[in-house]
């Protein structure tokens, strides 16, 4: 589960490029087995797809709900453990973020409410760095992407891997991405349209829609095709 | 997948959709196909329901196919336990280190993505790479996909069977100690050469209690370049075992 470490782009577009994401261990301290799973967790789980497939229709009341949970005061001690699953079920496991003020509210809010799941966030290091450093929070470990090794003349062109590597899978095809621009130049549709299109192919959510737009935009002025 | 030809128009929608270029057209017969050899059964085409005709059609997938799907498409990958044994196509690695401990201070990690980005690989390709990471003595992750179809999880082998599957990708995952860093870079570029296509490498390590990165050190040290961008784990979660230690981060902010 690399798939949102080999982002490509320059570093003024990643800069607007931001993820979290929240990971419950199934493992535990020191074991290499994966944890039983117990009745419940496959409860939890499939509450959890519920939760997605009604946020998927109504995206905006994910926001609103949200919201309301992380600022409902701590209480007891015996709430919080109830409130946290909830939270685990209704918070999306990844988050991209396009600037980095609500970057930094938001891991300041899983700060407070202490979820005891770990958080993973990707960015520029010195950016994170920075971000991390305004609440408290320091890195516990990193990865560094030491690039691409082998057939690298099989590689699409950068500008085109700036919008595929967005997709931690890989499921967007770069033809679909020159297709879309050639509409896009043609004014059959908009950059946002079309970074709607290929979001759509992003499974896990890492596609940044808004950073996407933007390169579309950019990618259509650039190409002569 | 398959493309049923009695309700295929051939308007070639669905061609830019697939990522590893498997959907042909047949100028003679003007149908669209899937080059079965080609294709990751990564269900894109499928999923994207932009078929007027809706002609594309699962079908049952045997063993070793079913590993093409076990590995290139996502929703799949969450259960994938049936055919490798491990859920995922690779582990939850350094992103739940604050919980699992996977790595030490002094660890390197290693994920070598194949057939990334966009590439795709068949499984022998991943072999190559293992073999020869496998010489300068390392540890495979065993909770890693890959590592269960190894038939020598000591000379990374790989079951013959699955070789000649196809995927988008495949995680090869290892650790070994820091000092070892130049003697894996070697190896992987001596190894670029043999592989008909590519990989990504990722490198994972701990920070240590100062906020220096070993990893990054050396790295600059030896004159290896790493992108400006990476993953980093902010050290909030708690080990499961000791329910009462408070994480990393809120530790050290009590010792502060």
């Amino acid at each position: 589960m690399t798939h949102t470490l080999h982002r490509c782009g320059s570093i003024e577009s990643l800069s607007n490029d931001l993820l979290v994401q929240i990971v419950t261990s199934q493992q535990i301290e020191g074991s290499i087995t994966p944890r039983k799973k117990p009745l419940s967790s496959s409860i939890k789980r499939a509450a959890g797809q519920l939760i997605d497939k009604y946020f998927d229709r109504f995206p905006n009341m994910r926001i609103k709900i949200e919201k309301i949970l992380f600022e409902l005061p701590l209480g007891p001690r015996f709430l919080k453990k109830y409130k946290n699953m909830i939270i685990r079920l209704v918070a999306r496991a990844l988050r991209v973020f396009n600037t980095e003020s609500e970057f930094v509210t938001f891991l300041g809010q899983l700060k407070k409410i202490d979820l005891g799941s770990s958080v993973v966030v990707s960015g520029l290091f010195q950016q994170v760095d920075e971000c991390l450093k305004k609440i408290n929070l320091r890195p516990h470990t990193v990865q560094f992407s030491l690039g691409v090794f082998g057939r690298v003349d099989r590689l699409p062109e950068e500008k085109m891997l700036e919008i595929t590597t967005m997709c931690g899978h890989h499921l967007i095809s770069p033809r679909l991405v020159k297709k879309l621009v050639k509409d896009v130049k043609a004014d059959r549709i908009t950059p946002e349209r079309a970074a709607e299109l290929l979001g759509k192919q992003c499974i896990c959510g890492a596609f940044n829609k808004a950073r996407a737009t933007k390169l579309i935009e950019a990618y259509s002025m650039y190409d002569e095709t | 997948m398959r493309i049923n030809s009695s309700r295929c128009v051939g308007c070639k929608v669905c061609m830019p959709y697939c990522p590893v270029e498997a959907i042909k057209y047949q100028g003679d017969e003007k149908k669209c196909v899937i080059d079965e050899d080609r294709c990751v059964e990564c269900y894109v085409c499928y999923r994207a329901k932009i078929c007027p005709k809706e002609a594309f059609e699962m079908v049952l997938l045997g063993w070793p196919r079913i590993i093409r799907h076990t590995f290139s498409s996502p929703r799949k990958i969450q259960k994938s336990q049936l055919e490798t044994g491990i859920g995922g196509r690779g582990t939850e690695e350094m992103k739940t280190n604050d919980v699992t401990g996977r790595y030490r201070f002094g660890d390197a990690g290693f994920t070598i993505d194949v057939g990334r980005p966009g590439v795709g690989t068949r499984l022998e390709e991943a072999e190559k790479i293992a073999m020869a990471i496998s010489r300068i003595g390392v540890e495979f992750e065993p909770l890693n996909p890959l590592s269960f179809l190894m038939s020598d999880k000591q000379t990374g082998k790989l079951r013959d069977d699955v070789k000649k599957e196809r995927v988008l990708s495949c995680i090869i995952e290892f650790k070994t100690s820091i000092d070892k860093l130049p003697l894996v870079l070697d190896v992987l570029r001596n190894v670029a050469n043999q592989v008909d296509t590519v990989f990504s490498v990722g490198c994972i390590c701990r920070v240590n209690d100062d906020g220096t990165i070993p990893i990054k050190e050396a790295l600059e040290r030896i004159g290896v370049p790493y992108r400006p961008n990476g993953k980093v784990n902010i050290g909030l979660g708690k080990p499961k075992r000791k329910r009462k230690i408070v994480s990393h981060n809120i530790l050290h902010e009590d010792n502060a």
